[in-house]
Parts: C-alpha cells; sequence; structure tokens
C-alpha cells in the first residue's frame, strides 16, 4: 500500500530502488550517499527488497560489476558522491557506450582539495562529456520519483543510456520532509521487469550490441540524446498520469507569467528560490523562475522556444568550470544554446552554495535583482559574480 | 511558518530529537521539514539542526538565520555566539539548564523561556555519560512549554524509532522532560 511519512532523501531514494525491484546493487559507501545504501542494506536485511547487494572494495569496482549485471541482464542501481564518483571515472564510460540502463544516484558534494561533505554540483556535472543522462532533484519525494522515471527513460529501446539522478547531500540526502511511497503493485505495472533487446547472454544465442564501430557507437548515443528529450518529458507527463506527480520533463517554469527575467536554478535551492520569487512577485517585481530539471541532455530547443520573452536570465551556477569561455558550466551552455537567435536575452551568472554552505533567501533577493537590472540595462556588470564573497546578512 | 533551531553537540541527540518532534507534527497534519548540520561525524562537536512546522508545504531548504525559537541542548551552548545570533524578539528558548528561566540571557527579550536539567534526568534514565543524551527529555520539555506537538505524539515517533526497551526507556525519558520543565 501506498503510504507517506517523514523521509530524509537518501532513505526515499532506497525506497526508489527497492520499488524499481533492482536486482543487483553493487556500492561503496561514502558520506552524504552513506545512508542511501544503509537503506538499503536494511531493506534486503529485513525482506522488504530482494535484490544482491554487492559489497565491493572501492567505487571503481562498484561502477565495473553495474557494467557486468547490466550486461548480464540485471535492473542495477548503484550511487557515490564527490571522490567516490571521480575514483570512478573509468568504468563510467563504460555504459553509455555499451548502452547499459544502468540507474546512479550522485548525492552531490563538492570535490577536493578542501571540499567538506557538503555539496556542489561540480562531481555529478563532470559526467557530462561521458553520455549519462542528468537529472537534477529538489526533495526527498522527487528523488524517489525520479528513480522511477530513470528506469523508464534509461530502459526505453530508443534510448538505452544510464542516468544519474542527482541530489544535493545534506539539504536533500539529510534533509527529511513528507514522502509518499506508492503502492508497490502500481510501480510494477508502470515499470515492467527490464529486459535488454541486445543483450543476450545465453551461450547459443550470445550477441553483441550492435555497432561495432566506435565513430558509430559514438553517434548512437548522441542521437539517443537527442530522442531522450522527448522521452524524458513524455515519461514526466505519464508518470504524472499515473501518480499525481509531475516535474516538468526538462524544465519547470516556474511564476514566469508576465516576467522580465528569470532564475535558472538547479536541485534543493529551488524550493528556496519559489518562496523568494513569491515574495518579490508580491513586491511587484516581474522575476520568474525556471528549474533545471534535465542537464544532460541540456534542454536547448526548449530554451530556444522560451528566452526571447525576457531581456535576462540569471544562471545560477553551483559549480566551477576554471578557465571557461565565461562563467559556469549551465551558463556557457545556455549561451551555446541561445546564441544564433536573432533576439536573445543577456545572460548574468552566478556562483553560489560552493563553499558548503546553503543557499540563502538573501543571495536569491540579489541575484534576483541583479537579474533584474540587469535586464532594464541590456548588460551585465560582469561575466560571473561570486555571490558568497559578498556580505549579505545571514551568518550564524 | 514556525522556525526552530537546535544546538547540540555531537552524540545528544540534536539531529534524531528533530526528525522525531517533526514525525510528530507530521502526524498531527502539520507539514514538517528537518535539515541537519554538521560536519564528519563525531562526538562533541556542534550540530545544528533546522526543524520547519507549517500548516502548508515546506519548500525552501536554506538554514534558519532568525528563528522563532532555539533549543539548547547543552548548558555549555548558551553562550556560544551561534546560539543567540538572529533569535528574534519574543522568541522563544527551551534550555537544557539548572537555573530558573528568568536566569537566561539570549540577548534579546523573549516571550517564553523554558529551563530545564536534562542532563540530570539522562543520567538517572540512561546512566551518567560523558556527553549526555537529552533529545527525548527535551522533547517532552517542548510538549510543555509549547503547542508545537501533544505530549502523546511524542510516543509513537519514539518506539518507531528505538523499538523494545531502549524505547521504552526513551518514552520515561520524554515523560520526566515533560513533568520537569519550568516555564517563564
Amino acid at each position: 500500500m501506498s503510504f507517506t511519512r517523514m523521509m530524509e532523501g537518501n532513505e526515499a531514494a532506497a525506497w526508489g530502488a527497492k520499488l524499481a525491484r533492482a536486482d543487483v546493487v553493487p556500492a561503496y559507501p561514502i558520506t552524504p550517499q552513506t545512508e542511501l545504501i544503509s537503506n538499503i542494506a536494511s531493506l534486503i536485511a529485513d525482506g522488504t527488497m530482494k535484490t544482491e547487494y554487492i559489497k565491493v572494495e572501492g567505487e571503481h569496482t562498484a561502477m565495473a560489476a553495474a557494467v557486468g549485471a547490466s550486461a548480464a541482464g540485471a535492473r542495477v542501481f548503484t550511487a557515490s558522491s564527490s571522490q567516490g564518483i571521480a575514483f570512478m571515472d573509468e568504468p563510467l564510460w563504460i555504459p553509455p557506450g555499451r548502452r547499459l540502463p544502468i540507474v546512479m544516484c550522485m548525492v552531490n558534494r563538492s570535490m577536493a582539495p578542501l571540499g567538506g561533505l557538503r555539496p556542489d554540483h561540480n562531481d555529478s556535472m563532470h559526467q557530462r562529456d561521458k553520455g549519462w543522462i542528468l537529472l537534477y532533484c529538489e526533495n526527498s519525494q522527487e528523488v524517489l520519483d525520479t528513480i522511477l522515471q530513470a528506469y523508464k527513460i534509461a530502459e526505453n529501446p530508443e534510448i538505452y543510456l544510464p542516468v544519474g539522478v542527482c541530489y544535493d547531500g545534506y539539504f536533500v540526502s539529510a534533509t527529511a520532509t513528507p514522502t509518499t511511497v506508492p503502492d508497490q503493485a502500481k510501480v510494477d505495472e508502470w515499470l515492467p521487469p527490464y529486459k535488454h533487446e541486445w543483450y543476450d547472454l545465453m551461450p547459443d544465442s550470445y550477441k553483441m550490441p550492435p555497432p561495432k564501430s566506435f565513430l558509430k557507437q559514438r553517434i548512437g548515443v548522441a542521437e539517443a540524446h537527442q530522442k531522450a528529450k522527448k522521452v524524458i518529458e513524455a515519461v514526466d507527463v505519464d508518470y504524472k498520469k499515473h501518480f499525481g506527480r509531475g516535474y516538468g520533463g526538462l524544465i519547470e517554469e516556474y511564476n514566469c507569467d508576465g516576467a522580465e527575467a528569470v532564475l535558472v536554478t538547479m536541485d534543493s535551492m529551488t524550493g528556496t528560490a519559489k518562496d523568494v520569487i513569491d515574495e518579490m512577485r508580491a513586491d511587484g517585481k516581474t522575476i520568474g523562475l525556471i528549474k533545471l530539471k534535465c542537464f544532460r541532455p541540456f534542454p536547448t530547443e526548449k530554451f530556444r522556444e522560451i528566452a526571447p520573452k525576457y531581456n535576462a536570465i540569471g544562471v545560477v551556477d553551483r559549480n566551477n568550470s576554471f578557465g571557461s569561455a565565461g562563467g559556469g558550466i549551465v551558463a556557457v551552455e545556455l549561451a551555446r544554446a541561445l546564441y544564433d537567435l536573432s533576439e536573445r536575452p543577456v545572460i548574468a551568472n552566478f556562483h553560489v552554495g560552493l563553499s558548503g554552505t546553503d543557499v540563502t533567501m538573501n543571495q536569491i533577493r540579489y541575484m534576483a535583482d541583479e537579474t533584474l537590472e540587469a535586464a532594464k540595462k541590456g548588460k551585465v556588470k560582469q561575466v560571473v559574480d561570486w555571490v558568497e564573497t559578498h556580505d549579505l546578512g545571514e551568518v550564524m | 511558518m514556525n522556525e526552530i533551531r537546535f544546538h547540540g553537540m555531537g552524540g545528544q541527540g540534536a539531529v534524531m530529537g528533530a526528525l522525531m518532534l517533526a514525525e510528530a507534527a507530521f502526524n498531527e497534519g502539520k507539514y514538517a521539514q528537518k535539515i541537519p548540520v554538521y560536519g564528519g561525524m563525531r562526538r562533541g562537536g556542534d550540530v545544528t539542526v533546522f526543524l520547519r512546522l507549517d500548516d502548508k508545504p515546506i519548500r525552501r531548504t536554506s538554514g534558519i538565520y532568525e528563528p522563532d525559537a532555539v533549543i539548547v541542548l547543552d548548558p555549555t551552548l548558551v553562550k556560544h555566539p551561534p546560539t543567540r545570533s538572529g533569535l528574534k524578539k519574543n522568541g522563544v528558548a527551551i534550555v537544557n539548564e539548572t537555573v530558573k528561566p528568568d536566569e537566561i540571557d539570549l540577548g534579546v527579550p523573549l516571550s517564553k523561556v523554558a529551563t530545564i536539567d536534562a542532563s540530570a534526568i539522562s543520567a538517572e534514565v540512561f546512566g551518567v555519560r560523558a556527553i549526555p543524551i537529552v533529545n527525548t527529555i527535551m522533547m517532552g520539555a517542548i510538549a510543555k512549554a509549547t503547542d508545537w506537538v501533544k505530549l502523546d505524539s511524542l510516543f509513537e515517533p519514539i518506539m518507531h524509532t528505538f523499538p523494545g526497551r531502549i524505547g521504552e526507556l526513551n518514552v520515561e525519558a520524554c515523560k520526566r522532560g515533560y513533568d520537569a520543565v519550568e516555564v517563564s
């Protein structure tokens, strides 16, 4: 039966893997992902979850085992964070090219050196060039729902790509909010057992997946990413029809009607930004919000369709791309997406939430005001604004 | 929205206490959210937990910089600057302290102050420890001093978190907290 209770993001993720009936979970613990796999271990220990849990000696092996299990026809789930994801880097290249629909939670945590245990998005964003689909979640409920959607997307024969379900350490992973766990039978009906069309390990009929040439394989992954945009949107609509909750597919537009400028946010900061946008709207400021749910594939067409409505877009990058063409990873992507539009908004760019801190209400107000000013003036003050270097109060 | 900040030391149970309080409020039909802030796992280090209660869904995930209430789990933290930082005028403080409520000074006039010697009760119920476990005792004190949750609502989350004998001891601790708290 469906039930609702207070649940941390990591526990919601464990329930997502359980409801998806993941056959195999190879994983190695790392803060802030640890409670996710310890919750899975508990669900297995008490008989709630029927899963082969493989204790491995490190993250590199976790992903290697995930690749093998997925190619053998198992539905596979794993999770890691920060340096753990980095240690997986070599086998992380395999699932997209081999078209293996593994789902992995990337519980965001900043990278070394001096990275604390708390989040920024560089650990998951550095997977952007490998071929993984990357989806970002705002709270526990969205984590659970996105894991179910992720399998549906990944296992679509038109797609066959691995999916990273990303969410902030602490602000989602350890934050408890009311979360609904849907009925298992209803999930089973919506998400049938995994059967890969290409892989068959029966000795007399073993086949390797086509194509065998490197170039054709790369083009295949690129085409699958293009097709995935429609599939991600369709899966979200279908999920909403069955379970009553949807997240907009690629992006969510919040309070954008009549806005002259919008902020683009990701992950847990979005909830804070929604509260601030409502307050600013009540004060007559014409600011809206776009939540970037899907970072890979980048929703280029969607942004090209909506961008001309706005005079400025303020991109909030909780990541760094040192020496980039200009600013954070999302800002650079968005600039490319909009480059050949004849009329396009100016792009303001902010770095925030990098030093293990939360993204505060005052920081959101500041970024919204700066973006509105850029909309009025038609230009930005600087390529990227490191918001945490300003004293905006809110210290403890 | 009621924004509450817990200040404790690693090992006192601030994170689990805030979660059990959130569960009790949720079971009473409110919306709740718990966000913990701590570094590497260690006993004795600072632990801050944010607890929000509301009658509608809670979206913001930022910290609480101007709390309506602070819950102080250890007497040594009363003078700790982050405890009093941003505390709202006419706010609420519930403190593990041996002194009377009117002796508590958190730098602003408060509408309600409650004190309880939770460390002493903890020693009696759970035995003497270097870092006393006080969370369920403070929860009982909160149920008496405020209208956030009813005392009875706390028992199910406690028993669900600690099944069996440990849960029963914690329910006893919670009731002792309820009975012993002094409210200004």
